[in-house]
């Protein structure tokens, strides 16, 4: 990451030919050697300079250096031309024949490796040479590996020369000769997405398992979710695939976890939040006007971008809110995937690095739910992600049609999503900031994008979405509460927190832990190294940020929610600095140095990679580690555990929750009530109400439902909700709810041993002033003939 | 952009436009679509990246085109609307289509004046494709891949439609209208998805006692509205009972006059 300068005019990383199989990270390196050098220098000391003033002649002058004729007179370099027919074979031989009789005392070969980084293996007579170091993503071998040893005049031990003709032949690894390849060719691609295919189709199963009540769901459904991901994370990780094939790969998983989202409701959003974005997308629609009033959710009002794609699609083709909502998340997110691969391949020009940072990015916990769901968020993250992509190519030299990319990007963020908008001034304002405080002279230019993106946010939120403040307080308040508990010592609310189940905090910490490994190995790394790459230390800024945003996490039972919901952003960077870790084989744990300190060791120039047998660990450790991400993710993300797989009717379960008799009493609703009554229930009564039955939500009703009576209490307090109807479903007193609560801000939140009771629920008959309006067997509605 | 790719693209973009605005769903599906998610795009990423230049890469250019493509839809709504104008088909139509047609107007414009694309390049050198390899290696696990989510698809929209959409049956009431001269009130009463067979309405004192009881067919849909006249100083409960059975399949509750 940033160690690739972007060219202005030679194309786009995945437009160089790759080389089969060699890693096409390297060879998609623009620094890397023209195709058909294969010299290296080795100097005896002293001669450096000269050597690295003949290194920087432009290839032609050196390809003429390497014929013995044109060595000009007193030059102590011997230049010794590789045999190509030797150099093609793929054992690890290479042998070199010397092109000139060398002078007596001259100890200097140049030697140029099949696609040696730029700055070429250097050795002087008798030491070993060591990598360059200048790209990280363009250094072939670990240092270690690299070594050549040669001592002139003798032949070195692994080095047979043959007098007559001054070749030397040198022991290498094994390096199979390049051979061209189509770029865009898609490798095993194809056949990895037709398995990973094969596992959507056991998710689906699962799901139809899981809604007629087998016992086999479960099993089928993390089959099938292993299935889907862990071939995909497999080929990335092996590192063999170009960018076709790696792109390929990652928008085929991203399509095809989009599928196991869709299928779980397949025929309607049951989500709320889907709701009440279905809502704003239907007023739209119906009107023709943005920022109409939307009682599900008011502050969705002012951040019209996803109501408006869904509106379009469906006036557009004539399909109907809800196929248009599906079609505009999906494309939302693949878009998203598309651009985080293109942002990382741009900074890294490593297609593997860029695939691995999509694939570990896949097990965000809300990646595979809400980050695919029809919410605002969805729409906004694909120009987030995008403001990112036109930052970096503005700032590697892209010209100002980049920066008017980001602008584009800063507008359509902030018209989508609040916090989404938020997260991009802070990401902005990181990435300035590092790079101020790393470049000489210091860039002032960069703070450009983050200041425009401060200042389009701030008016929007100033002059058109000012309830949004407000909308924010409560969460924000939450937060604050749940720290001064952990912190300054202040008393939890009795029962307000519900412990997380110990096998999924395993799950989790196991996966968390192999991170924070990855992590301090590359900050490690980077600290001895000196690094000084701009996005990097940002990713690393980035990546400390993820992990402290975990600590929310284990505050109370809504801190997997804000954990999952802040880590959306802070897994970005998290992401890219595992994929830095896992392909650039970054030591996890160090080798000593000549001092004996392991830790404080500088890690040797250039960057592992591995080959062999330690690369087949790396691939299968790598996996499994990935996997076991993604498992946590979906333990810990969307839907909960206990709703893993769709089924019959759970009470305040959100999806689980909404089924034809719910539904249908919201229908009923819309026909029969106006817009601005007020009307009261449970979690999913609400979310039916205010977004299918287009009224006034009224949520803090649990004291009315918990309640064995209706006394004057609960009628003072019906009246100051200034309640019109109250909506009952029965089942309530079947089970307790899931989430430990039947209601927003329930009462009882965290307590519940047992269900409402049916005298609680039934009590609503035997209050006088209560008219059952409605009745379906199942859900019945009373209004308040008071009002 | 070359005259031919100028004049297919604007081509498109007409065609696409009549199709959405005019066409039924078959055919403004993929109009709407193209219009929504490709045109606008694609035109604009000829326009802004110069001409042959490759500022950006393949997948670069993949992911802007619809990302552009939707920026325009959204951020072409808020002007329209922000200018007084109404979101309708028509008018999102129009904003794509003229966004799409002006800016291959640019790129095409723009590679007027760009002159020629120089020779050469750094471009690799062609490789030679073997059909019947991409046959077995591309295209057949693609399609097979297709075809299992395609199907997973399907199948699942079908056995969640069959598995949730149950027949509700209901009984609701409208507020009762004023006291009659007989202290009685008229209130509006509608059961919908009921089975064909005999059906009886009851109304009942808050005693238990029966006040009236009329028969309710419902219509071919399952459907029956009416009016049942309840008395206005008591509260009284409404029971929909089915054949025979003596416990009320459905019960609505009218309150008294407060």
């Amino acid at each position: 990451m940033g160690d690739q300068p972007t060219p202005a005019e030679d194309g786009a990383p995945e437009e160089a030919v790759t080389a089969e199989p060699a890693p096409p990270q390297e060879t998609a390196a623009d620094d890397k050697p023209p195709p058909g050098e294969q010299t290296v220098v080795i100097r005896p000391p002293g001669t450096e300079n000269k050597a690295a003033g003949a290194e920087n002649k432009p290839p032609g002058t050196e390809n003429k250096a390497a014929g013995a004729e044109s060595k000009p007179p007193g030059e102590e370099t011997v230049v010794i031309k590789v045999a190509e027919p030797a150099a093609k074979q793929s054992d690890d031989t290479v042998i070199l024949k010397a092109a000139a009789v060398r002078k007596p005392g001259d100890d200097t070969v140049i030697i140029r490796l099949p696609d040696a980084p730029k700055t070429g293996v250097k050795a002087k007579a008798g030491v070993k040479a060591k990598a360059g170091v200048s790209a990280l993503t363009t250094v072939r071998k670990q240092a270690g590996e690299e070594t050549v040893v040669i001592t002139l005049p003798q032949p070195p031990a692994t080095a047979r020369r043959k007098p007559e003709d001054e070749t030397v032949v040198l022991r290498l690894p094994a390096e199979p000769a390049p051979r061209p390849r189509d770029v865009y060719a898609l490798g095993w691609a194809p056949w990895v997405l037709a398995i990973s295919s094969f596992g959507v189709v056991l998710v689906a199963l699962a799901y139809a398992g899981g809604r007629h009540e087998t016992g086999w769901a479960m099993a089928a459904y993390w089959t099938g979710q292993v299935i889907v991901f862990s071939p995909v994370v497999f080929r990335l990780l092996s590192r063999l695939a170009g960018v076709a094939e790696s792109f390929v790969l990652v928008m085929g998983l991203a399509a095809n976890q989009y599928m196991l989202k869709w299928m779980y409701s397949p025929d309607q959003f049951r989500f709320p939040d889907e709701l009440q974005h279905w809502l704003a997308t239907t007023l739209i629609t119906e009107s023709g006007d943005l920022f109409r009033q939307n009682n599900a959710l008011p502050p969705a009002v002012h951040f019209p971008g996803l109501a408006e794609m869904g509106a379009g699609v469906s006036l557009l083709t004539g399909l109907p809110v809800t196929a248009a909502g599906v079609i505009v998340a999906g494309f939302a997110h693949l878009i998203f995937v598309g651009l985080l691969f293109a942002a990382v391949l741009r900074a890294s020009n490593s297609p593997a690095m860029a695939g691995v940072a999509c694939v570990t990015y896949a097990t965000a916990m809300h990646y595979l739910f809400f980050n695919s769901m029809f919410l605002y968020a969805t729409a906004a993250l694909p120009y987030f992600m995008m403001t990112v992509w036109a930052h970096r190519r503005w700032r590697t030299g892209g010209g100002p049609t980049f920066l008017a990319m980001a602008a584009v990007g800063i507008a359509m963020t902030t018209v989508s999503h609040h916090v989404t908008a938020f997260a991009l001034v802070a990401t902005l304002l990181l990435l300035a900031v590092t790079e101020l405080a790393l470049d000489r002279p210091r860039p002032w230019a960069t703070l450009i994008p983050a200041a425009v993106a401060l200042a389009v946010v701030c008016a929007w939120i100033g002059l058109v979405a000012r309830d949004v403040i407000a909308y924010l307080e409560g969460p924000v308040q939450r937060l604050a509460a749940s720290l001064s508990q952990m912190f300054g010592g202040a008393a939890a609310p009795a029962g307000a927190s519900e412990p997380v189940p110990l096998t999924q905090l395993a799950v989790q910490g196991l996966g968390l832990l192999g991170l924070l490994v990855l992590f301090l190995a590359v900050a490690r790394d980077m600290i001895l190294r000196k690094d000084r790459d701009t996005w990097r230390w940002a990713a690393l800024v980035g990546g400390a940020v993820f992990f402290a945003g975990n600590g929310a996490r284990f505050l109370g039972s809504g801190g997997p929610e804000i954990a999952g919901r802040l880590s959306t952003f802070t897994y970005v960077p998290m992401s890219i600095i595992a994929a830095i870790a896992i392909v650039h084989a970054v030591r996890i744990i160090p080798d000593k140095d000549e001092n004996g300190r392991r830790w404080l060791s500088v890690p040797p120039p250039g960057v592992a990679i591995t080959t062999g047998r330690r690369l087949t660990n790396q691939v299968y450790v790598g996996t499994t580690l990935i996997t076991l991400l993604m498992v946590g993710a979906r333990t810990g993300g969307w839907p909960p555990v206990s709703a893993l797989v769709p089924g019959p009717y759970m009470p305040a379960a959100y999806e689980r929750s909404v089924d034809a008799y719910g539904v249908d009493s919201a229908h009923w609703q819309s026909e029969n009530l106006p817009p601005h009554t007020r009307v009261g229930g449970d979690i999913t009564a609400v979310a039916l109400s205010s977004t299918y039955g287009r009224t006034d939500p009224v949520r803090e009703v649990g004291p009315l439902y918990w309640a064995d009576w209706w006394s004057e209490t609960e009628e003072e307090t019906a009246r100051q909700l200034a309640i019109d109807y109250l909506v009952v479903d029965r089942r309530l007193s079947e089970s307790v709810p899931v989430d430990n609560a039947y209601f927003q801000d329930d009462p009882m939140a965290g307590r519940i041993i047992r269900p409402l009771s049916e005298a609680q629920l039934g009590k609503f008959d035997l209050i006088p002033e209560m008219s059952r309006v409605y009745d379906n067997g199942v859900v019945r509605i009373y209004r308040r003939e008071a009002t | 952009m070359s005259p031919v790719r100028a004049g297919a693209l604007a081509g498109l973009t007409v065609a696409a436009s009549v199709a959405a605005e005019f066409g039924p769903l078959p055919v403004s599906l993929p109009g709407g679509l193209l219009l929504v998610f490709v045109l606008p795009g694609f035109a604009l990423t000829e326009a802004i990246f110069r001409p042959g230049r490759r500022d950006i890469g393949v997948v670069e250019r993949t992911v802007l085109v619809p990302s552009l493509s939707l920026a325009v839809l959204v951020l072409g709504g808020l002007i329209l609307w922000s200018s007084g104008g109404h979101l309708n088909r028509a008018s999102w139509t129009l904003v794509c289509a003229v966004t799409t047609l002006i800016a291959t107007g640019a790129a095409y414009y723009r590679t007027l004046r760009a002159g020629p694309a120089p020779a050469g390049g750094s471009k690799p050198p062609p490789v030679a494709r073997n059909t019947q390899d991409r046959l077995i290696r591309d295209v057949l696990p693609l399609t097979l891949a297709v075809l299992l989510v395609a199907g997973a698809g399907v199948w699942s929209y079908a056995d969640s439609v069959n598995t949730y959409d149950v027949p509700v049956s209901t009984l609701s009431a409208q507020p009762p209208g004023p006291v009659d001269a007989d202290g009685n009130r008229a209130v509006p009463v509608t059961a919908t998805g009921l089975a064909a067979g005999t059906w009886t309405m009851v109304v009942s004192d808050p005693a238990g006692v029966e006040v009236s009881r009329q028969d309710v067919t419902p219509d071919g849909a399952g459907d029956w509205s009416g009016q049942v006249s309840v008395p206005g100083d008591q509260r009284v409960t409404v029971g929909l009972f089915r054949g025979g059975e003596a416990a009320a399949f459905r019960t609505l509750i009218i309150s008294a006059v407060p």
